[in-house]
């Protein structure tokens, strides 16, 4: 599956290469595709859950909690790691980190603060921790600790990698994976500018 | 994001209102693999298309890859090594 992952993605950078002249509303479209597969996410998840199983629950929350916590411990170490290896300002590289993947909002806001450098890199270095899921997500399933993939998606666990993990997982972890994303996308409009403001 | 939760809770209502039969479950294998594919294909597209984005890569390059490996792989680390002691405590999976 990892091979068709990487075909597709490079036919897709090769076909968009190739029409650059035409106007295609790629963020609308991928959109559409996305909430058709929510559905299909759901209806498993309904499926499977026909009879309410409050344990069940309750370990999904608890396993959603420790993803979140390692999330956020590795995103911001990684951005105080960012920062003393690139000699950047701690704000800066916290701010980005902040992103948590989420590229077309943190560009927004880090534009709006710094300027267009900081949003390029912010777009670039979310987009680059989106793309990467694609070998994380499958490797750490491998590894049995598919909630180590998740973490690393950031708040797009709740749409680019919720099919990843349906994949490579199963439903249990795929529900995770959607609270994770969840809570982390209600964080980050508030993390950007904070992380920006307080380093 | 609204219509994610919607679409999300349109489909948990009709998995826990209708009784899915094999061919309804093959159907939705078949469905989620090519919806899967194709936002990869719409997200790579839209990188292809994207000039500044590709012609950015070399100056804004290196110190968006440091950051985005740097917060992965901890992210992963950090994960890792909660579960580790939270399956040790309580014996899980």
């Amino acid at each position: 599956m990892i091979g068709w992952v990487f075909l597709t993605l490079f036919l897709g950078l090769i076909a968009g290469m190739l029409c650059r002249g035409i106007e295609i509303d790629t963020s609308n479209l991928s959109w559409m595709i996305l909430c058709i597969l929510t559905v299909v996410i759901g209806v498993k998840i309904g499926a499977e859950n026909k009879k309410p199983d409050l344990k069940k629950w309750l370990s999904y929350i608890k396993t959603t909690v420790f993803t979140i916590i390692g999330s956020f411990i590795g995103t911001m170490s990684g951005g105080v790691a960012a920062a003393h290896i690139l000699n950047m300002s701690m704000n800066k590289a916290m701010a980005v980190a902040g992103g948590f993947g989420w590229y077309s909002l943190s560009v927004i806001i880090l534009n709006n603060l710094d300027g267009a450098h900081l949003g390029a890199v912010a777009f670039l270095s979310n987009i680059l921790r989106e793309l990467m899921i694609f070998v994380l997500i499958p490797l750490t399933a491998k590894l049995k600790c598919v909630e180590a993939g998740i973490s690393s998606a950031g708040a797009t666990s709740m749409d680019t990698a919720l099919p990843l993990v349906l994949e490579y997982s199963g439903t249990d972890d795929a529900t995770v994976s959607f609270l994770h994303g969840t809570v982390l996308t209600l964080v980050v409009p508030v993390l950007v500018p904070l992380m920006y403001n307080i380093f | 994001m609204i219509w994610i939760f919607v679409c999300l809770m349109a489909g948990i209502a009709i998995g826990l209102l209708c009784e899915l039969n094999g061919k309804a479950y093959r159907l939705a294998a078949v469905i989620q693999r090519w919806a899967f594919l194709a936002i990869i294909f719409v997200l790579g597209f839209g990188l292809g298309q994207d000039e500044n984005l590709l012609a950015s890569l070399g100056e804004i390059g290196v110190e968006a890859l440091t950051i985005a490996v740097l917060c992965s792989f901890l992210s992963i680390a950090a994960t890792f090594a909660i579960f580790r002691v939270f399956r040790k405590r309580g014996g899980q999976k």
